[in-house]
């Protein structure tokens, strides 16, 4: 394969950052790329200009219906409600109903616990929903630890967490293992995610409570704990605060905005790459 | 450390790579609340390539079901829940538009995507500084240069299809691609920039 000087490369960098290449072309393109930084810079530079210009298509809408479809093929009913639509449907309005929202906060509320069986935390409102969010911490230094991520949970049904973590460390490439420990010390291996050069982000489903989580552990590929986010008993103190994500603020200031600052508009937002 | 920061808030207020996140962990309302927020934008685009309500249905579908599917693979680094969605349903139109047509684009459809693209009044009053001024640039284009570029970048035209479409040499259409390319993105605010 011929090797393309960085002239060359710089003259169809925009076709590759198009997406229209020959094959060819295209792999002696990338094969450059490997070992040419200026060259990778120039090609994600104008793969960003692409994307800004595909974002600037009008939005149009959908025929009627098309949410429906979609939710449905996201969310399939169980085989046995397929049989029977009506009793399904009634089954899912009051599942929405029962777990129509969001947790809710336990900032300012009696710490008394709730009676069993009793859903200990409830939204009064349907569509809200209470994320719990808690620094992911350096574990070795137990004085002073570092923070170097985030750690979001969804405690309702089903439960899920979103981590973000930044270790500082360039050269950092690993898998990383997440686990989660509860209050009887029981460990569940909740999954497994890439850091590429001391950085990555993971999300998915895990299978917690606010009665059975208390701490997140991420371990490395050596088996050392790499980081911990600790999730005190809910009947503790807790401070609210709004939610925004790990990407919208630095790692090394206070990671969520004060409570009475307004969320952005989420359709404006999350514009910027 | 170890404080719990809990928050009651409307799932329209849920960040979108937070709601991306319960998408792919089974999470029915934060699917509704994901689909409900993007389908017109997802919608947009399919039908902006594909030119047909059925098929672009078909292909917003699609890419809703590959973003529930792929979720753990979103990395915000790499950019917005929104430009990882566009590339996605993008992608599946432009691959679709490949396979069933021969010749991808009506030359009568152009100007109309053009008019789309650079006179947008709905959108102006949402968009943000970057893609006005993106929108500024793509309009100030020579004409020849414009229909280059929206030809590859939309319609993911190769150099010799537009050369075939606006009866030039394959080398004029390249010149003409990478012209356009070099001042669109000469009239974009640096990444760096762009998130201070």
């Amino acid at each position: 394969m011929t090797e393309l000087t960085c002239q060359h490369c710089q003259e169809l960098a925009a076709e590759l950052a198009l997406d229209i290449l020959p094959c060819h072309h295209r792999a002696q393109m990338l094969a450059h790329l490997d070992r040419c930084t200026n060259c990778q810079d120039t090609v994600c530079a104008l793969t960003n200009t692409v994307d800004r210009l595909v974002e600037l298509l009008p939005p149009a809408q959908p025929p009627a219906g098309f949410e429906q479809r979609v939710i449905n093929a996201l969310t399939p009913p169980p085989p046995r409600a397929r049989r029977r639509w009506i009793p399904a449907a009634a089954g899912l309005l009051a599942l929405a109903l029962a777990t129509g929202g969001w947790l809710v906060s336990r900032a300012t509320h009696d710490p008394t616990p709730p009676p069993p069986n009793t859903p200990p935390i409830s939204d009064a409102q349907a569509g809200e929903r209470t994320v719990l969010y808690a620094p992911l911490t350096t574990a070795e230094h137990q004085t002073a630890p570092q923070q170097i991520g985030q750690a979001y949970l969804y405690p309702g049904h089903p439960s899920w967490i979103y981590l973000s973590l930044d270790t500082n460390s360039t050269t950092t490439n690993d898998i990383i293992q997440c686990e989660v420990i509860g209050p009887d010390g029981s460990l569940v291996p909740i999954g497994t995610f890439p850091i590429t050069h001391g950085r990555g982000t993971w999300g998915g489903p895990a299978p917690v409570n606010q009665e059975t989580l208390a701490t997140a552990n991420l371990i490395n590929s050596k088996g050392h704990t790499l980081a911990k986010a600790h999730f005190p008993h809910p009947q503790k103190k807790t401070h609210p605060t709004n939610l925004t994500t790990p990407h919208q603020t630095s790692p090394t200031r206070p990671p969520l905005r004060p409570a009475r600052q307004r969320i952005p508009a989420p359709r404006s937002g999350n514009s910027a790459g | 450390m170890g404080d719990v920061f809990l928050r009651r808030a409307p799932l329209a207020q849920v960040p979108d790579d937070l709601l991306l996140a319960g998408l792919g962990a089974g999470d029915a309302q934060a699917a509704r609340e994901f689909v409900g927020r993007f389908q017109s934008m997802v919608f947009g685009v399919a039908l902006a390539v594909v030119g047909d309500r059925g098929l672009a249905e078909d292909i917003a579908q699609q890419a809703f079901e590959h973003a529930w599917q792929h979720a753990g693979l979103y990395d915000p680094r790499r950019g917005s829940v929104r430009t990882w969605l566009t590339r996605i349903v993008h992608n599946l139109a432009v691959d679709a538009v490949r396979i069933q047509r021969p010749t991808p684009l009506d030359p009568q459809d152009l100007p109309l995507l053009m008019g789309g693209l650079t006179d947008s009044p709905d959108r102006q009053a949402l968009a943000n500084e970057t893609s006005t001024q993106l929108r500024t640039a793509l309009a100030t284009l020579p004409p020849e240069q414009a229909r280059a570029v929206v030809m590859a970048a939309v319609h993911g035209l190769s150099a010799p299809q537009i050369a075939q479409a606006e009866h030039i040499p394959v080398g004029t259409a390249k010149s003409r691609i990478y012209a356009a390319m070099t001042k669109l993105h000469a009239a974009l605010p640096s990444p760096r920039a762009n998130h201070d």
